[in-house]
């Protein structure tokens, strides 16, 4: 089982791990990615960094590693790019007898002319559930500070497992895969966080007929959150949101708000 | 012997109103005579009676009015299960009253407070929800609510404010009007000065995880965990993130313990309109306004001060035991 996991900068990394690094402006991030990279070839993944040419590292060559800049050849790089190329080279690495795929991406050079929340939302929940269903990989998703506006950084932050990066950065809540239908949703769902879950959830609505959440791991959901889940349903007729393992204060207030009401399409199971 | 109104009420023609009617009492034996007969007077009108009063006067009155015919008409709430916050009481009222109109009868009620054991906080409180009951009801389908004060118990000042805030009255068995009633605005008692806070903050947009962090440290400082610390969570959340989107996009918070309870007051520059605020039940498919219904089902108290000039001031209470 995945659980979510925070760290002030990036730790070991294993299979299966989707990291957003949140690159500090001040960050060596040569040293940082060189480390990632290492501990991978030194165990026998297989390499992928996508960023610009300038970050090639010259210890690594084809075949053990691959180095694809998204904003070279000219060609559109859409939101299924990136986890079309890692589902795509993992299934070659194992093919090639390496232990796993090991993927750095710089978003900022695969985003170069900059993304919506959905855009991110949409790429980064579809590489998770890849990554959460077993895929030999692991990745990190670097967003430089710098190069993106805070409400993408935290779209970005909240849609991955594993966060590195300063702790005041954190994100109040995590979403992610946890099985085909079924996500994990941990932290807090508020007021200051509510645009990114609302982003995420209708995301998820748009593909899915019965949306699963598991809440084990949520501390607390406010109106906001709440009422996000209601307009979510309501805005897709036909589709249900099934809300699991949610605390008691979350189902309390749930009640109190007379959301548990046949008219809006979200269950909260036991 | 109780004379009928002489006034118009919601039994005897005219335009139906709704009648909000103090009756001061002195001792248990006034306040049957004046319970026993204003109910006996419903069921000989084929209405319909809800009882709200607090458990000793519960069960007098219960032995009082007997196991007669149209006894199954009359319906003592159990208002203990509301708790002690004041903001509870209209939307339950509401309920009852809706219910019983659903059955088709005409209502009439009885509500006594329990003055005796508020604290100075929730009397202001008790008194505010007598001034809001008049605009609460004002459209609603005629209905008869009886509200009897212990002269005994009652402060001469909770006295005076019922007084102006009761268009009728029941006066040695005359029921009529009453000729101390002002419709003016409510006058608000001054909230008590905060004490020295053991937590503030200065809060904005991206700041409601700081604000829970400042009044959790407060609580567990002083023995309250579990549930009830994240309903307060909760509760604080949702004032804060008021103060962010509604009042000026900062505030300040204050938390502090007084009388075995945890205060937090939250501060901004908006200026809450609606008086009902917080009251009103919400439907399932209504868009925003549930915060402050939600603070109230959630808190021991809330009390609410707001003016254009002066800015909003909400501040929270929870018992720590």
């Amino acid at each position: 089982m995945r659980i979510a996991r925070n760290a002030a900068s990036l730790s070991p990394v294993n299979v299966g791990d989707h990291v957003c690094w949140l690159v500090p402006a001040d960050d060596d991030f040569r040293r940082t990615a060189y480390d990632y990279l290492h501990d991978g070839a030194k165990i026998g993944d297989k390499l992928m960094v996508l960023g610009p040419l300038s970050t090639a590292w010259p210890e690594w060559r084809p075949p053990q590693a691959l180095l694809i800049d998204p904003a070279a050849g000219g060609s559109a790089w859409g939101t299924d790019s990136l986890v079309s190329l890692v589902r795509q080279e993992a299934e070659t690495a194992g093919r090639q007898g390496y232990r796993a795929l090991r993927v750095l991406a710089r978003m900022d050079h695969v985003w170069p002319a900059g993304a919506t929340p959905q855009q991110i939302a949409d790429q980064e929940l579809k590489l998770d559930a890849l990554v959460g269903s077993g895929t030999a990989a692991a990745v990190v998703c670097a967003y430089p500070g710098r190069a993106f506006l805070p409400h993408i950084l935290e779209q970005a932050a909240t849609l991955h497992p594993h966060f590195a990066g300063s702790p005041a950065r954190a994100p109040s809540f995590q979403l992610f895969s946890s099985g085909e239908g079924r996500w994990t949703v941990s932290g807090v769902v508020d007021a200051d966080g509510v645009d990114a879950f609302r982003t995420a959830v209708t995301e998820l609505l748009r593909t899915t007929a019965t949306l699963r959440l598991l809440c084990h791991g949520l501390d607390m959901m406010d109106v906001a959150g709440m009422q996000t889940l209601a307009e979510a349903a309501r805005a897709f007729p036909g589709r249900r949101i099934l809300v699991e393992g949610c605390n008691s204060t979350v189902r309390k207030c749930w009640e109190l708000l007379g959301f548990n009401d046949p008219t809006i399409a979200v269950e909260l199971a036991p | 012997m109780i004379s009928p109104p002489a006034a118009a009420s919601p039994r005897t023609g005219g335009t139906p109103v709704f009648r909000h009617e103090l009756y001061p009492y002195r001792g248990e034996a006034a306040f049957l005579q004046g319970a026993v007969t204003f109910i006996h007077d419903a069921l000989d009108a084929d209405e319909t009676v809800l009882v709200a009063v607090g458990e000793d006067k519960r069960a007098v009155l219960r032995d009082a009015v007997g196991a007669g015919a149209g006894r199954e008409r009359v319906t003592f709430m159990d208002t203990g299960a509301l708790g002690r916050n004041p903001g509870r009481l209209i939307p339950a009222w509401k309920d009852w009253i809706a219910k019983s109109f659903g059955h088709g009868l005409p209502v009439r009620g009885i509500s006594e407070s329990p003055w005796a054991t508020a604290t100075p906080a929730e009397r202001g409180e008790l008194r505010y929800h007598e001034w809001l009951v008049n605009r609460t009801f004002i459209d609603s389908p005629a209905w008869w609510l009886l509200c009897p004060y212990d002269t005994a118990v009652v402060e001469e000042t909770v006295l005076d404010s019922a007084r102006r805030c009761h268009p009728y009255h029941l006066v040695e068995g005359v029921h009529g009007d009453n000729p101390h009633f002002a419709d003016g605005p409510f006058p608000f008692d001054e909230l008590t000065a905060p004490r020295d806070p053991e937590q503030s903050l200065v809060y904005g947009a991206g700041d409601l995880g700081e604000v829970r962090a400042r009044v959790a440290a407060c609580a567990r400082r002083h023995g309250l965990t579990g549930p009830r610390l994240q309903e307060f969570l909760v509760a604080a959340t949702e004032v804060a993130a008021n103060s962010v989107r509604h009042g000026g996009g900062r505030g300040t918070l204050r938390a502090w313990v007084s009388d075995d309870a945890l205060i937090c007051q939250f501060d901004d520059s908006g200026h809450i309109r609606d008086p009902l605020v917080g009251r009103y039940r919400p439907t399932p498919q209504q868009i925003g306004g549930r915060g402050l219904w939600l603070v109230n089902q959630l808190c021991d108290l809330v009390q609410i001060r707001s003016t254009a000039e002066r800015g909003t001031t909400v501040r929270l209470s929870t018992a720590l035991s």
